[in-house]
């Protein structure tokens, strides 16, 4: 797999992040029988620490049950962490910590970071036409009203590239990539400084999540946005973020620059997330093909959680977790036998 | 020799109200032993609805207006798909068997309520005249064939017990079960993870080179497709637009659309760079255009003609043909 080395590193990528995320967990209980309760029974999120910097794209990847969308909604504030911090700074100057917010406080989040959904046909409301739903938001945060929020709404759908006579009529006229559009213009209403996109075009057709990805583009260069894309479409990370994280059971194993996680990955389960992605341009190529299947959060092997599908596991591996490590060339990786960066 | 399956000017309408809408219009492609046909199109181009016709699977309401679909046994006479009676004894003795599919979504397709060795033996007992325990005990055979761990465990769980991947190796031991000689799998990993979609990938591709199997591959990812199939067919609104070698459809497309489709993938284009895009969206199958059906969302519009006459296949190379005016 040829890729090309385009070193993307945004002008603000220096100063303080503007999220800080610091050991990090979540765990949901379950019982166990009539009169005991495990806390701990399914660890989702399993202590993860990352930064995500202002005007730049990060990144979360994973496959399914690796904690990334319990990750994007720890952060949204729309679960509690068990424990860990998620610094938010505010436009003020200020530092939020997203997990302890309450009420009214946690309220005002919202208008700081938004979501964008996977499927855009059960993230609209079937029975409000457009522009409530756009306005919605407007209304709550007491941004506008009346002829006001309209004016908005106009300016917002001109934005995504819809026009303003869409503003009458529901969702159902829409098409999937429109519908999408329409979920983009109502998280963008409240003017908000992180975006959370989870799997924002993994439910689209390849042109249509074409447009999408580009429009996200054009808004995060005009608005000056800040992304955390949720997403386990490795072609989508590398052409769209700056910075990337790659999860596992509920751990980020590795995390680098984008160029530099796909010019030369260092965790194996990296490498073998980025040789499944099936590429045009090589007709034969090998392919790491792992074994088994993702453990449970519910029973996470011992030692490193990947050691039992992992070729080059040791009986350290086995018996002792491996600690997130920094690299020379910036990134992080969490293993005790990191690949040789010439291994691919 | 003929070839295994040969689908020739299939069209099929959708009856609506007073008219008849065409989902599918004029395909015609050949299917031999050993050879995987690769069909890709977004959502509505008819990739599926195609494939499922050669089961004798139209949906209700829909019906082939005109066209053959022949298949070729083993011995005896070619038998015309296409004219045998809806879910009659003959469509239900190929269905299953000797013509076999697999599914995008396992949990769908597979019964909640039947152990996974018990819907592997039923198809099994319908089609063979095994005993129920030779019948079980060849499920598990099957199972062990395509790749779980634990096959005799396995066939006394239910889909919901297993993990999608197994689920999805759960419908292949199926589809196997009774030696088909065609299998057909309509986006067998769409609903799968990287790595899972990975490794099913490679079993189908290891089965179909050893069980000699022709096989009919069907997604919407062009990459998918180019690993796995030897030749591709590309369908925009019911039509085929372009046929060919995957190597050469990927690498020297003929028809615009294939060009737009492969420029669009992030996989193709460099890091942070605008991704080409098409403008539009695919027509509603009501208001098809005239002419050319892509000529509203052409790049490399070429004239009032794509406005007023529809294309040809051309042929451009050696098997490769392309439905566009480029080529007049």
């Amino acid at each position: 797999m040829r890729l090309p080395i385009a070193i993307a590193q945004s002008a603000t990528s220096m100063t303080e992040p503007l999220l800080q995320i610091s050991n990090l967990e979540k765990h949901f209980g379950q019982s166990k029988g009539m009169f005991k309760f495990d806390p701990h029974a399914v660890r989702a999120v399993n202590g993860i620490s990352l930064n995500v910097n202002e005007g730049a794209t990060t990144a979360l990847v994973g496959e399914s049950g690796c904690g990334k969308s319990t990750a994007a909604k720890l952060i949204s504030g729309a679960l509690t962490p068990s424990s860990g911090e998620i610094l938010l700074r505010t436009s003020d100057g200020g530092q939020l910590n997203v997990g302890t917010l309450k009420g009214s406080a946690r309220k005002k989040l919202w208008r700081d970071v938004q979501l964008i959904f996977q499927d855009p046909f059960s993230s609209l409301n079937p029975r409000m036409t457009v522009r409530q739903i756009i306005a919605e938001p407007l209304r709550n945060f007491g941004i506008a009203r009346g002829d006001a929020a309209t004016k908005i709404v106009t300016d917002l759908l001109d934005r995504v590239g819809l026009q303003s006579t869409a503003m009458n009529r529901y969702p159902h006229a829409f098409s999937g990539g429109q519908r999408q559009r329409i979920g983009i213009a109502r998280a963008l209403a409240v003017n908000p400084r992180l975006v959370i996109g989870d799997e924002p075009v993994s439910a689209l057709d390849v042109s249509v999540a074409a447009q999408i990805l580009n429009l996200f583009q054009t808004l995060k260069k005009d608005l000056g946005l800040t992304y955390l894309l949720i997403t386990h479409d490795l072609s989508v990370v590398r052409h769209s973020a700056d910075r990337v994280a790659v999860m596992y059971l509920g751990q980020i194993v590795e995390e680098n620059t984008t160029a530099g996680l796909f010019e030369a990955p260092r965790h194996p389960y990296t490498q073998a997330l980025l040789s499944a992605v099936p590429d045009p341009s090589a007709k034969s190529k090998t392919r790491v093909v792992l074994p088994g299947e993702v453990a449970s959060a519910r029973n996470i092997p011992t030692g490193c959680a990947f050691h039992p599908r992992c070729a080059l596991a040791t009986d350290l591996c086995r018996s002792t977790a491996p600690k997130i490590s920094t690299l020379p060339n910036g990134g992080r990786v969490a293993c005790h036998t990191p690949l040789e960066t010439a291994s691919r | 020799m003929n070839p295994l399956i040969s689908v020739k000017d299939l069209s099929i309408g959708f009856h609506q109200r007073h008219l008849v809408l065409p989902a599918v219009e004029n395909i015609s492609f050949d299917v031999a032993a050993g050879e995987t046909l690769g069909i890709v199109g977004e959502s509505g181009s008819g990739k599926s609805l195609s494939a499922r016709a050669i089961l004798g699977l139209v949906p209700a309401g829909g019906e082939i207006t005109s066209g053959q679909i022949t298949y070729q046994p083993a011995s005896g006479d070619p038998i015309e798909i296409s004219s045998l009676p809806k879910n009659g004894r003959d469509i239900r003795s190929l269905r299953g068997s000797k013509i076999a599919m697999v599914f995008q979504e396992p949990m769908a397709s597979l019964s909640p309520v039947h152990t996974i060795g018990n819907q592997i033996s039923t198809t099994l007992r319908q089609h063979t005249d095994l005993s129920k325990r030779a019948a079980l005990t060849r499920a598990i055979e099957l199972l062990d064939q395509v790749g779980m761990a634990s096959p005799a465990e396995i066939a006394e769980q239910y889909a919901h017990q297993i993990s999608g991947g197994m689920r999805q190796r759960a419908m292949i031991a199926m589809a196997l079960s009774c030696n088909p000689r065609l299998l057909i799998c309509d986006e067998p990993t769409t609903a799968l993870d990287a790595t899972t979609e990975a490794q099913i990938v490679d079993l189908l591709a290891k089965l179909q080179a050893d069980l000699n199997m022709g096989m009919i591959f069907i997604s919407h990812n062009i990459g998918l497709v180019s690993e796995i199939a030897d030749r591709v067919m590309v369908m925009y609104l019911g039509q085929e637009v372009e046929t060919g070698p995957a190597e050469t459809v990927l690498k020297t497309s003929g028809h615009p659309y294939t060009r737009a489709l492969l420029a669009a993938l992030p996989a193709f284009t460099e890091a942070g760079a605008e991704l080409a895009t098409l403008q539009g969206t695919v027509p509603d199958p009501t208001s098809r255009p005239t002419g050319c059906s892509f000529h509203p969302r052409c790049p490399e519009f070429a004239g009032e003609h794509c406005k007023t006459v529809r294309p040809v296949l051309h042929a451009i190379a050696d098997r490769h043909c392309a439905k566009c005016h480029l080529h007049d």
